[in-house]
């Protein structure tokens, strides 16, 4: 298998809209089918017989009003530029998707990712006010808008959202802000899976809605240098006015039950928790519910065996576990055992053979796959966008 | 398809009781608020459940007869009103609450259940559900969903499509579909994301999960008033540029706080204002207390004449009834009211709030602003008599002038109540013939036949042919 990055072996990569729409309809005509690339470090290979479409040249951001808390960025902009330009103005788009900082807009967008702050402000699909696309016969369509609130139409840009460019290729994006907080402090507790299981369920009770909620195995902590020791790990981050960020993070001290082993302000720690999630070779994320996250890891290991890590969105209970490799078989099996208890498992990250094996999204029930295959035959109708996402 | 005969096919569904075909019966469907339109169904069928719901769609799309899901019909946009042969598929009888999760902070409902109802059931659990618009004591979730409504505490919440988790959903063929998963990931495709909002084109929700919240441990809110509404629209941006997230920011204008004053309702808004802001925060006392502080501040400095921070509940209360009954004092005063629904950047409010101004002078009618300021979601309401052609006529070019006004200023033609039939002609002044063409494609994959609601939403005749692939 290829180990090159999108870069290196990328086709083309058209420097504006123009020149991607007519890359989409050349390859259409050629008959070859195209997969799109950010910055080529999530899915780091090519299938065969794929030619790599590279958005990476789409990096301009071409409209950023602080006041509105709005900004239009390329689907090429990498998320550490855009962060730059967004703080310079105290602005900030609160999406923290596993990878390195070097990740494309439109690439975090592609693959739905949030991070731990999807607690509270939801995963990229919260913050997307519309999109420009490419579908996949090259026709170009503007979805949404610019404003926080938006009714007309139907809502196609959360399709194409998740979608991981299957589904249309992603040129341009309007995001929303938020203004950068005042005060911005994580803390984390550690103990056995069980005490971690019981306090977050009890800062939930409380009524605890910090910014991130986020339980780690004790492999994965120890790799941050979070915990220490070699137990399950919860973090809180929280946001905002000084004293409710102490208000907030006491919420979850009293469910903790002890004191913090570790406190931490600002995003850096949390910037080291993408670059370390960002290097499993396999990500799986499983939808399960908050009260349920405990036996998703479980069955994960059950299955995958030894994990390098579990990672868990406490409030929403958005378990990604990462594995050195995994076949298409165990995760079928994974995702056979995880439907029976209504979680969907999404394959974000493989290898492109593992990928086209397994499917991103699996198999579907049966009324749901037909719905997909008919979306995808109207977005796509050539099946030219590759990305395969049905087993 | 004998008329007759569906009767009765429809009755072996649900009931005699629930098929209801007498003139007088049919015309109290005949609008949904939206004073200009009105349209009579065929029939009215009330299923019972979801089951039925099923029976009957698959019914209807056997003989071919379109049809339109109905909540409440406090849609203001037209959507939800079938002209025969369309039947009307009301779903107020399926209003139960069927699960409370707390634990899990979600609930799953039947469509009808009324949203200040759901909200209610679930205090005792500590939690709200966030979504609340104006029409909450009458307004359904189902209806919410298919509108992807909002509401003063949007701003902080996020409206309806930040709090549905999963569907279930009748397709127009009748087949059952469950869309997404409880705990609230995309199952594939976001079929939930796409079809909160999608106006019943798409089928009918019949069962519908949603996110819960906390319930605030602290609420204060607070008035400020201006003796203009540009200094009103500045300061609105001001609180948000300053990074406080209140959990509702609103604007009445002068005719606003004049007819709630003058009414039953009035809240003790000082009636000489340009402009009142109601603001409110929430979350953690201490939290609360420095926004509050933070944000009296900001008021202070930003021209207000007065700020009056409520000391209690009664207080509170008192301050929202301004609010909350502006639609009832309105409908007091003039026989008619269309409320518009328009959305602009925030730092375009002062500006377009002039032109809305004006262009009320210029077509002598009477503008009142009620609306959610923090997001830039105007309500522009036009008040005027029905049966004056004239007025009529006025209304419909002032309402074309301020939706216009507002997509040059950067914005949209709808924030919450939809296209429906009554921005049917504005589609285009936001989409192109390639998009309105995909969005009529992607409703045929979810109903091939175009029965559901037939006629709303996208402007058939602006599209352009969504084709198969040519090979060009
Ligand atoms: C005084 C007043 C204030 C309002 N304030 C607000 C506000 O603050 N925010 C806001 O967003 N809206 C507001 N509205 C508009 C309206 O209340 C909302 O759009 C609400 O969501 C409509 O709910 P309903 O049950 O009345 O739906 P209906 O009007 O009955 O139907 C609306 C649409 O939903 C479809 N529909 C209904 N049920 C289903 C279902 N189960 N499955 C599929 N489709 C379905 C219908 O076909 C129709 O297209 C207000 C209206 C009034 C009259």
């Amino acid at each position: 298998m290829s180990q090159a990055t999108a870069g290196s072996i990328a086709a083309s990569a058209p420097s504006d809209l123009r020149g991607l729409a007519a890359e989409v309809r050349a390859a259409g005509g050629r008959g070859t089918p195209v997969e799109v690339r950010g910055s080529g470090a999530w899915w780091t290979d090519a299938p065969q017989g794929v030619t790599l479409l590279s958005a990476a040249g789409l990096d301009t951001i071409s409209d950023f009003n602080p006041a509105d808390l709005v900004v239009t960025a390329g689907a090429g902009t990498r998320l550490d530029r855009l962060a730059a330009c967004l703080t310079a103005k105290g602005a900030w788009l609160p999406l923290d998707p596993p990878g390195p900082p070097s990740r494309t807009v439109g690439g975090v967008l592609a693959s739905g990712a949030g991070g731990p702050l999807a607690a509270h402000y939801g995963p990229a699909r919260d913050h997307v006010l519309g999109l420009v696309v490419v579908a996949g016969d090259g026709t170009v369509v503007r979805l949404g808008g610019r404003v926080v609130k938006n009714v007309a139409g139907f809502d196609l840009a959360k399709l194409v959202i998740g979608g991981f460019g299957a589904l249309g290729v992603i040129a341009e994006v309007h995001l929303r802000l938020r203004a950068r907080p005042g005060a911005d402090r994580t803390e984390m507790w550690t103990g056995s899976r069980a005490w971690a299981v019981r306090t977050s369920a009890a800062a939930l009770a409380a009524g605890a809605t910090p910014a991130a909620l986020e339980i780690l195995s004790p492999d994965l902590a120890a790799e941050l240098g979070w915990g220490g020791g070699d137990g399950w790990v919860l973090a809180a981050r929280a946001v905002g006015a000084g004293a409710g960020v102490a208000e907030e993070l006491e919420l979850i001290a009293k469910a903790a039950g002890s004191h913090s082993v570790l406190t931490a302000e600002g995003d850096d720690s949390w910037t080291v928790w993408r670059r370390v999630v960002g290097r499993w070779p396999v990500v799986l994320r499983i939808g399960a519910e908050p009260g349920s996250w405990a036996d998703a890891t479980a069955l994960a290991e059950r299955h995958v065996g030894r994990l390098l890590g579990a990672s868990v969105t406490a409030p929403r209970g958005t378990v990604r576990v990462g594995a050195e490799r995994c076949s298409p078989e165990v995760i079928g099996q994974l995702r056979t055992e995880a439907a029976g208890r209504n979680w969907p498992v999404t394959l974000e990250r493989a290898d492109a053979a593992t990928r086209a094996a397994a499917g991103i999204y699996g198999a579907l029930s049966p009324s749901v796959a037909r719905l997909t295959r008919e979306l995808k035959a109207t977005l796509d109708p050539a099946g030219i966008l590759a990305a395969p996402l049905l087993a | 398809m004998e008329h007759a005969s569906l009767v009765q096919e429809l009755s072996r569904i649900v009931g005699a009781r629930f098929v209801r075909t007498e003139r007088a019966e049919l015309a109290t469907f005949a609008s949904d608020g939206l004073p200009t339109l009105r349209r009579t169904p065929a029939l009215v069928v009330l299923p019972g459940s979801a089951q039925e719901v099923s029976s009957v769609l698959a019914t209807l799309s056997r003989l071919g007869v379109p049809f339109v899901a109905r909540g409440a019909g406090t849609g203001l946009s037209g959507g939800a009103l079938a002209e025969s042969p369309a039947v009307l598929v009301t779903l107020t009888r399926l209003s139960r609450i069927l699960a409370v999760d707390a634990a899990n902070r979600r609930a799953v409902v039947e469509p009808g259940v009324v949203n200040a109802s759901l909200s209610r059931a679930v205090a005792p659990f500590g939690l709200m559900y966030a979504p609340d618009p104006s029409s909450q004591t009458a307004c359904t979730i189902g209806g919410n969903v298919a509108e992807n409504a909002g509401g003063p505490h949007c701003l902080k919440y996020g409206v309806t499509s930040n709090h549905v988790l999963a569907l279930e959903v009748a397709l127009p063929s009748g087949a059952m579909v469950r869309l997404g998963a409880p705990g609230g990931e995309p199952w594939g495709p976001d079929f939930v994301g796409l079809f909160v909002g999608s106006e019943g084109m798409f089928g009918i929700a019949t069962e519908i999960t949603v996110r819960l919240v906390p319930l605030p441990a602290q609420v204060r809110t607070m008035l400020a008033d201006y003796t203009s509404l540009r200094l009103a629209g500045e300061a609105v941006t001001a609180i948000i540029a300053a990074g406080i997230v209140p959990a509702a920011l609103e604007m009445m204008d002068h005719n606003a706080i004049e007819m709630v004053e003058s009414s039953a309702y009035a809240a003790g808004y000082p009636a000489d204002a340009a402009a009142v802001l109601l603001v409110e925060l929430d979350g953690g006392a201490a939290a609360v207390d420095a926004d509050a502080a933070a944000t009296k501040a900001l008021l202070d400095r930003s021209g207000a004449r007065t700020v009056r921070v409520a000391r209690n509940a009664a207080e509170r209360e008192k301050l929202w009834q301004g609010r909350k009954k502006a639609f009832g004092a309105m409908g007091r005063i003039s026989a008619d009211l269309v409320v518009q629904d328009a959305v602009v950047p925030r730092t375009a409010l002062p500006d377009v709030l002039e032109r809305i101004a004006a262009i009320g002078e210029r077509y002598r009618l009477r503008v009142t602003n009620v609306f959610h300021a923090g997001d830039g979601n105007l309500h522009p309401n036009l008040s005027f008599d029905a049966s004056d052609p004239d007025q009529v006529e006025r209304v419909h070019a002032a309402s074309d002038e301020i939706i216009r006004t507002c997509v040059a200023a950067g914005g949209t033609i709808t924030g919450e109540h939809g296209v429906g039939l009554d921005k049917l002609a504005y589609m285009p002044l936001v989409f192109g013939p390639d998009e309105l063409g995909l969005m009529a494609a992607v409703r045929r994959v979810f109903d091939p036949d175009e029965l559901a609601n037939p006629g709303k939403v996208v402007p058939t005749a602006q599209c352009r042919e969504w084709r198969p692939w040519s090979g060009a």
